[in-house]
This record gives C-alpha cells, sequence and structure tokens, in this order.
C-alpha cells in the first residue's frame, strides 16, 4: 500500500514539466473551487452576522408584539426601559435610542462594556465623527447627555452605521410611548421576517453557485484523464491490482487536491478580506468577522473536497478496464433522454401554478419564517435549474448538429461536431455562465418589476410619503398638545387625531383639495369647529437648509423622544429603494463569482480538450491547417456553447422572473440595459479569461505531437 | 525525368540529438519512393523537412523549382495544403467528424462548396471499398479501414505528393497490402509521387525505388520492384550499408539524379 502511494507521489510529481503543469493546474482549479466555495458558504453568515448584531435595536419591539422564539434572551433581573427610534440626518439613517437601567445588573447592550447612566451617552464611531463636525442645536442635542461610551462592533451592522444610545433615569422615560422593559438584548431566533427572507434567498443563491463549483473541480480533475489512465493500463498490464490502481490514481489526484484545498483556503481568506472591505449592503460594509464559515465547516471542506477527489477518481476507475494496450470504458455514455426535461418543466409550471394562489401563500408563517410562496418558489427554482443542467447537453448537441449541417468551414465544422460528440463536456463548461445568466436576467427582471416607486404625488396613508420641500413631519403616535406647545408656533400645521384643513395641508404636502382618502386617515374638521385633544401629527415648515431642517427635528426629537420624524431630505423609499439596490449589488457579486467560476471552466476544458485532441491537431497543422484556422474552432466552440448556454439561461430567468413577478402581483416590466450588458459583458470576460489557455495550442500541437503523444 | 521534390544535404538536430547529417534524396513526378531504415535513423525527419512540417536546420528543400526551406511557414502551410498530402500510422482522422467529413476535409479547407465536397468525398468512400460507412466516427472504424480513410483524405485533393509515415505500421499484412495497393493504384492514376516512409520490406515492394538511411543520412539507393505482388521480398536490409540486394544500383551518393 505504502510503496503504491509512493509510487503514485512519484509518478504525479516525476511526470516532467509537462506532468507538472498539469499538476499545478489541477491544483489551481480545485484551489478556485474550494475557494469559491467557502465565501459561497461564508455569504448567509455574514448576513446572518449583520441581522444579529443589530437586533438588539428591536428589543423593545419584540417586548410589544411577541412572537414565539423571537422575545429577547433573559439576562438580567433587573431589567431596563429601552426604546430605539428610527432618525436621520442628511438622508443618512440613523438610530436614536433610550436607556435607562432598573437596577444594579441590568441588561447591557451589545457592543458595550457596561450600561450607560443617566446623563451619559453611548455613540458609535461613526456617530461620533458626525457629532464632532455638526453645530449642537442641529443633531447634537438630539443626543443630550455626555458622551462616555463608544459602541464597538457587536452592536453596529456596520462600521459606518450612526447609532447613539441615551442613558436617562426610568422617571424620564415614563409616559414615552412605545418603550418597553427588557431583561436581555439578545434576541433567540436568527432572523426576523425580512431579514430571514432575505437570508433564505442568500442561501438560495449559495446552493445555486454550489453547482458550477462542483462541475469545476469535477472537471478540473479530469483534466487528461485519459494519458493518467493510460499509464495506470501500463502499470496494470504488468500485474498490479484494481485495489493498487486505485491507490496509485488517488495519490495522484489527492495531491493535486491537497494541493488545491490549501491554495483554496488562501483563496477564501483573501476573497472573504475583499469583500468586507469594498461590498457595500445596506449602507456599509461586512464585519470581516461575519464573512467566514465556521472551523468546523472550513476543517470539513479542507479536508472533505480532497477526499471527495480521491473517491471520485478511484470511483472513475471502476468505469473502465484494461485490455492489453488499450483501455475500455465499461459503460457506454449515457443516452440524452426524453425524461431528462422533467425537472425543468415541473420547476417552470410550478411556478406559474402558484400564480392562482398567492393570495393564500404569501402569509408569512407563524413563527416568523418565510411564507410558503417563498419556500416553494425557492424549491421549484432549484428544481429547474436542475433541469436546466440536465436539459443542457441535449441542447447544445442539437445546436452542435445544426450548425455541422450548415458548417461551410473547417473551424466551424470542427467546433460543431466537437459540440453534438461531446455535449457533457461542452455544455459543463459553460454551466457556470448560464447559471450566472439565469440568475442576473432573474434578479433584473424582478427588479424591474418590484422597484416601481410611487411617484402619483397622492395622498396615501403615510403622509411623508408626499411632504412639500423643507417640511418636517414629526409622527407623535398621539400626544397631549400641550408636550407639543413649543413646536406650534406660527406656520406649523398640526394634526389633531384625524383632523386637518385640507388648505393648511396642501400648504406643507402635496395634495388636491378637498382630497378624498380611502384609508380615512385625515378628515376635514367640521366648518366652524375649532379641533383640539391628542396631536398625531405636526409638519413644520422651514427654509430648507439643512441647518434649519437639523434644529426643527431636535427641538421635536427633545418633547417627543419616540416620534418618527421626516423631510424629504430622507430616502421616503429608503427601505425599499435600498432593499433592491442590494439585492442588485448582491446579484452582481454572486454572478461575478459565478463567471469567475465559469471562466476557469471555460479555460479549463477548453485545456483539457486541447491535451486530448493534441495528436489530431498537430496532424491537421502538418496537414495543412493553419494554426489561427484551429485556433478559431476552439474559440467557436467555446463561444458558441456558451452564448446557446447563455441565451437559454436568460430566457428561462426570465420565465422564472415573470412567474414571480405575477405571484407577487407586481406589473412586469423588461429590464434595462444595463442587465442585458451586464450578462454580455460577463460572457466576453469570461471567454477573454479563457482565452488565455489559447497559446497552448501552439504549443501542444507542434512538430512532436505528430509522432509522440 | 526532372525530380519534383529535391532535399539537399539536410541537416536537423532535436537539441543535441543530431536527426539528419546531410541527406539528400529525390523524387521524380509520379515516382513512388520508399524510405528505410532502423528506427532512429532519420527517414521521418527527412519526410517533415520535405513536406515543410520542419525547418532543416541546413541544406535545401526544392519543391517544382521553389525552395520550400526559405518560405515563411504560412506559405509552407499553403503547400502542404494544396500540393501535399499526408497518411500517418495513426490518429490522424478528426475523432469527432465523421468518415465521409474526413475525407472532405482538404476540401473544405480549399473553399469548395460544401456539397461538392461530400460528394467527392463520397466517390473516394466508393473507391476506397468503404461505402455505407461514411457517417461512422473513427472510432468506430477498424484500423484497416481508418487507414483508407486517411488515405483517401490525403489523396482527395488531387495532391502533388503524398508523404507516407509508416502508414501501414498499425496494420496486420493483409490490411497493409490493401492501404498500399490502394495508394500506389491511386497515384499512379493520379501521377502523385509517392514519398513512403517504413521499416517493412514488404511495404517498400511496393515502391518504384528505396532508400536507405541509417544516422541521419541515407547510404544505399535501390530500384524496388514497384506494385510487386505482395509476397515477394524485394529488397533486404540489414544495418545501412549491407544492402545485400542485386537490385542496388548506386552506393553512398548523396543524391540520385
Amino acid at each position: 500500500m505504502s510503496r503504491m502511494l509512493r509510487l503514485g507521489l512519484r509518478l504525479a510529481l516525476g511526470g516532467g514539466r509537462e506532468g507538472l503543469v498539469r499538476l499545478a493546474f489541477m491544483a489551481v482549479g480545485i484551489g478556485v473551487g474550494v475557494g469559491m466555495l467557502l465565501i459561497a458558504l461564508a455569504a448567509p453568515n455574514a448576513l446572518r452576522g449583520r441581522f444579529e448584531r443589530v437586533a438588539w435595536q428591536d428589543a423593545a419591539y419584540w417586548v410589544h408584539y411577541p412572537v414565539e422564539n423571537a422575545t429577547p434572551a433573559m439576562e438580567s433581573a433587573d431589567g431596563a426601559v429601552f426604546l430605539a427610534v428610527s432618525d436621520y440626518y442628511d438622508g443618512r439613517p440613523m438610530l436614536r435610542s433610550y436607556y435607562a437601567s432598573l437596577g444594579d445588573d441590568p441588561p447591557v447592550p451589545p457592543g458595550l462594556s457596561r450600561a450607560p447612566g443617566p446623563g451619559e451617552v453611548a455613540v458609535s464611531p461613526a456617530l461620533q465623527r458626525l457629532l464632532e463636525s455638526t453645530p449642537d442645536n442641529e443633531l447634537d442635542d438630539r443626543f443630550p447627555g455626555r458622551v462616555t461610551l463608544t459602541i464597538g462592533p457587536e452592536g453596529l451592522s456596520h462600521d459606518n452605521e450612526l447609532v447613539g444610545i441615551i442613558g436617562r433615569t426610568p422617571d424620564q422615560l415614563k409616559g414615552v410611548r412605545s418603550v418597553a422593559e427588557v431583561h436581555g438584548f439578545t434576541l433567540v431566533n436568527e432572523a426576523i421576517g425580512f431579514e430571514d427572507f432575505l437570508a433564505f434567498l442568500v442561501l438560495g443563491s449559495a446552493v445555486q453557485i454550489l453547482f458550477p463549483i462542483v462541475i469545476l473541480i469535477v472537471v478540473v480533475t479530469r483534466v487528461a484523464w485519459r494519458q493518467r489512465e493510460r499509464r495506470l493500463a501500463a502499470i496494470r498490464l504488468v500485474g498490479a491490482t484494481q485495489a493498487q490502481i486505485s491507490v496509485v490514481a488517488a495519490a495522484e489526484a489527492g495531491l493535486a487536491a491537497v494541493a488545491g484545498a490549501a491554495l483554496g483556503w488562501g483563496v477564501y481568506e483573501v476573497g472573504r478580506r475583499v469583500l468586507a472591505e469594498t461590498l457595500i449592503f445596506q449602507g456599509g460594509h461586512f464585519w470581516l468577522d461575519d464573512v467566514a464559515v465556521s472551523p468546523w465547516w472550513l476543517a470539513g471542506i479542507l479536508l472533505g473536497v480532497p477526499l471527495l477527489v480521491m473517491l471520485t477518481t478511484v470511483a472513475s476507475l471502476r468505469a473502465i478496464h484494461t485490455r492489453p494496450l488499450a483501455l475500455q470504458q465499461r459503460a457506454r455514455r449515457r443516452r440524452l433522454s426524453i425524461w431528462l426535461v422533467v425537472p425543468l418543466v415541473l420547476g417552470l409550471g410550478g411556478q406559474f401554478a402558484l400564480v392562482p394562489f398567492q393570495d393564500r401563500l404569501a402569509t408569512q408563517s407563524e413563527d416568523g419564517g418565510p411564507p410558503l410562496l417563498a419556500v416553494l418558489g425557492m424549491v421549484l427554482t432549484l428544481l429547474a435549474i436542475v433541469g436546466f443542467v440536465l436539459v443542457g447537453p441535449w441542447l447544445v448537441t442539437m445546436v452542435g448538429r445544426g450548425v455541422a449541417r450548415l458548417s461551410r468551414s473547417v473551424p466551424s465544422l470542427l467546433a460543431a461536431r466537437r459540440i453534438a460528440q461531446n455535449p457533457q463536456a461542452t455544455f459543463y463548461s459553460s454551466v457556470a455562465v448560464g447559471l450566472a445568466a439565469v440568475g442576473l436576467a432573474y434578479i433584473g427582471c424582478t427588479v424591474a418589476a418590484g422597484y416601481q416607486p410611487d411617484k402619483s404625488g397622492e395622498l396615501r396613508g403615510y403622509l411623508y410619503s408626499s411632504l412639500r420641500p423643507g417640511v418636517v413631519s414629526v409622527t407623535t403616535g398621539g400626544v397631549p398638545a400641550a408636550t407639543v406647545e413649543p413646536l406650534l408656533t406660527e406656520g406649523v400645521v398640526p394634526v389633531y387625531g384625524r383632523f386637518v384643513p385640507c388648505a393648511d395641508l396642501a400648504r406643507v404636502l402635496y395634495v388636491t383639495c378637498p382630497y378624498v382618502v380611502s384609508d380615512g386617515a385625515m378628515v376635514e374638521p367640521p366648518p366652524g369647529d375649532r379641533p383640539g385633544g391628542t396631536v398625531t401629527s405636526i409638519f413644520i415648515p422651514t427654509d430648507g437648509s439643512l441647518a434649519a431642517e437639523g434644529r426643527a427635528r431636535t427641538r421635536a426629537a427633545n418633547l417627543v423622544p419616540n416620534a418618527i420624524i421626516n423631510s424629504d431630505r430622507d430616502p421616503i423609499d429608503y427601505n425599499l429603494e435600498t432593499f433592491f439596490q442590494d439585492i442588485d449589488r448582491l446579484a452582481a457579486v454572486g454572478a461575478l463569482f459565478v463567471l469567475i467560476i465559469g471562466a476557469f471552466g471555460l479555460a479549463t476544458t477548453m485545456v483539457s480538450g486541447l491535451i486530448e485532441r493534441r495528436r489530431p491537431f498537430a496532424l491537421l497543422r502538418a496537414s495543412g491547417v493553419y494554426l489561427s484556422e484551429l485556433r478559431r474552432s476552439v474559440l467557436l466552440e467555446t463561444s458558441a456553447t456558451m452564448a446557446v448556454v447563455s441565451v437559454a439561461g436568460v430566457g428561462l430567468g426570465m420565465l422564472l422572473a415573470y412567474a414571480s413577478v405575477r405571484q407577487g402581483n407586481l406589473n412586469w416590466r423588461w429590464p434595462g440595459p444595463d442587465v442585458y450588458a451586464l450578462i454580455a459583458g460577463g460572457m466576453l470576460a469570461a471567454l477573454v479569461f479563457s482565452a488565455v489557455a489559447l497559446p497552448l495550442l501552439n504549443l501542444t500541437t507542434r512538430h512532436d505531437a505528430v509522432r509522440f503523444e | 525525368m526532372s525530380p519534383i521534390l529535391v532535399g539537399r544535404e539536410l541537416h536537423k538536430s532535436y537539441g543535441l540529438t543530431l536527426a539528419l547529417r546531410g541527406a539528400s534524396i529525390a523524387v521524380n513526378e509520379g515516382e513512388i519512393v520508399a524510405v528505410m531504415g532502423p528506427s532512429g535513423c532519420g527517414k521521418s525527419t527527412l519526410l517533415h523537412c520535405l513536406a515543410g512540417v520542419l525547418a532543416p536546420d541546413r541544406g535545401e528543400v526544392h519543391f517544382n523549382g521553389q525552395r520550400v526551406d526559405l518560405i515563411p511557414d504560412r506559405k509552407r502551410v499553403g503547400l502542404r495544403r494544396t500540393a501535399f498530402g499526408l497518411v500517418y500510422q495513426f490518429g490522424q482522422l478528426v475523432p469527432e467528424l465523421p468518415a465521409i467529413e474526413n475525407i472532405g476535409l482538404p476540401l473544405l479547407l480549399a473553399g469548395r462548396p460544401r456539397r461538392e465536397c461530400l460528394a467527392q468525398a463520397g466517390e473516394w468512400l466508393d473507391r476506397m471499398g468503404l461505402s455505407g460507412l461514411g457517417n461512422r466516427l473513427p472510432g468506430e472504424l477498424s484500423g484497416g479501414q481508418g487507414q483508407r480513410i486517411a488515405l483517401a483524405r490525403a489523396l482527395v485533393a488531387r495532391p502533388r505528393v503524398v508523404f507516407a509515415d509508416e502508414p501501414t505500421g498499425s496494420l496486420d499484412s493483409v490490411a497493409a497490402d490493401q492501404v498500399m495497393e490502394l495508394l500506389v493504384d491511386t497515384a499512379r492514376t493520379q501521377g502523385t509521387s509517392v514519398l513512403v516512409v517504413t521499416h517493412e520490406p514488404r511495404v517498400a515492394g511496393f515502391a518504384d525505388r528505396t532508400v536507405l538511411m541509417r544516422d541521419g543520412v541515407e547510404t544505399v539507393q535501390a530500384n524496388g520492384a514497384g506494385s510487386r505482388p505482395p509476397g515477394v521480398e524485394s529488397l533486404r536490409v540489414g544495418t545501412g550499408a549491407t544492402a545485400p540486394s542485386a537490385d542496388i544500383i548506386s552506393w553512398a551518393g548523396r543524391e540520385a539524379e
């Protein structure tokens, strides 16, 4: 056994320059695959980390609206009074929170070494910088007290987040709406609601990325397999047993796989740092600690991939057996069957079949998990993608045959016949690019349909969505008029309960009088009746400057801490807009990943094809075929397959997106030219990258290949 | 008769290995010449230098009065495409192309219409006795059938010279005779010159003339029987200079003018 192991290692390392290059090529391919695999698996963790770090901000919310498994864990018997309010400064989202401990051992918000006492303020580093650069009455006064604590990464979603915690006494927070007594800040469940759905989406995308990675690793380990197996056959012919050649083969493949896994670790470490520093999601970068897989996963992948490579190498040997001077394939290639189309039809058909039931299936599950529609949609999408991978070889066979029949030149004939004769290999070389096309088309179409901001100016339930420039709206939730008396100066428009004169409202909102509001949010007061009582909203006109707005906001925040304060400077559709921007960005990063894998896949297949056809190509050159013609043939073979697979991928992505859009009751919109440009650019980049293998064509088909292989 | 192909004082080395050390040869129009010699004596290198696949380090190669060794590589490729045909021992067929398209390849390269290429390739299939096998892939053909396809491919564009490097090396004697008979018959019909490299006296027996090589230089030239019936030994080859046959016509000449 150890002797055969040594022999295997010697064969792998002693194969001359060509053997070492092959070994290095395999190691690099596996390295890229392992690195991408680790990064893909780290993506859901990054997102989960992002949400877990800021889950403490919702602690009061979950006390008011408890959901099973979503309430904060009990960390302190004493507890604290807590309130977190969304705020903005110059369009930047900000979190202003209030904290009052109820004893000596209160729960401490993550990122703090201790709880802030009355008169103390804890701020994030980004807010600290902002406070230092702005006048007190525009921002600082919104955080009354002395800044004594800095919130660390444990309590921040990203390093640019604006967060402040104002220390108060329990009495100071008495009577403030929405405050809650909390006994802990660590939420039990990992992700909630919208975030859960997003994590689910990323996990689904990671699964989609796994396909091309696995295919890349398999393709790479099959580089020049015929030459390797011929060598093994020679060893078998001199008396080695099947078990012995399995050990030799496993040792050879294992060496490349171990080197590849080590390289992959390096790719992962570099890649996650690059992503953490460059990728912006929801307004900030990811923390490096979050862009990571657990040590167990890391160890599992780094050990598992080489083991898997060795096992598949040994398993593939079972399919061949040696005859004198030759190898024979034990099993015939799997024939392309009509049944392969079933998963694609089921996946795609299922998506469209869900459309009539979208109302019933779209409600969120009781445990806070994603709606059944989303789960079914994801499963059916994955099924359609599996179907795409299964049907792909048949598709390229048909295209290859068609082109071969029409070929007028040698390069196109060679390329078309190669595609038709070797559909699996040619399809798998392009499958990653095809899957990237599916993803980009899907995201492009759903984003185009989903992000349709309402610019009609109609009065809606959310009054701040139609604010005139310079107007600051203060939504109090209902406070006595006396509380906000200092704000009610000349020109200010208060809403008492649901009553506000339309003429007044028209000065601060884009609204046509008399207004009709379907949800009954606003009512014209009866003539001659003077409104009074609880103030629910206040509209404060300013000169529109940032300073004036800042002062108005600060005054309002100090009078009504729980008030939601807005102006037209704030991104009104912030959540929706950034959600789609973030999805777009994530999709682009995901597609970039898949394209990198795709480019390696293309290059690997090209190299493999060149090594495999070294002698026929060299003999064609000797017989008068120009190198440029061979080059054209190889490029055509790659680009034609990629084009067909990508177009099919775009088609599938659009069909899936159309079904999703219909499920979401949205209007269909064709994606903009940027989406098509991104797909075409990605394809071109992958092709250009794969072309690095072309110089090999000249090297491998020189004169010596005519006689020796 | 003037020679169509001439190699003079050809030298070629691969690193420290000297493959050709002043070899000379001439092939007349329509003549079939066999080059024989032990393994490693440089006969394949000589063939490749003459065919323009390799550029000699020194010496001259003339084809139809033109210096082949001096023209740029692209022109040499063009020459091989239009005027030469090549046949090798194995592996020359494109594995993905069916037999008929393999045969038609040189015509397609010449820019002829596809339909015409395939029609002509079909005729060659018949001539090679392979009717009905046009859609088979090379992997689905026997060794002899594959070599006949290769032969048809080398001859289909009516080249002036066919270079055959051990064309029967991987065949049994019956199949080898079939291939050689087809090669010789077709060459004679078309007036094509043939330079065949072989180490089999049986194959050399089909040639008009045999050149013996040893250590990178031709040593003996002998008249062959030319289409002599298979089974009759035309030339016994020893180790280079000891060619004992009465067919020997000249010794140690660097050229046979």
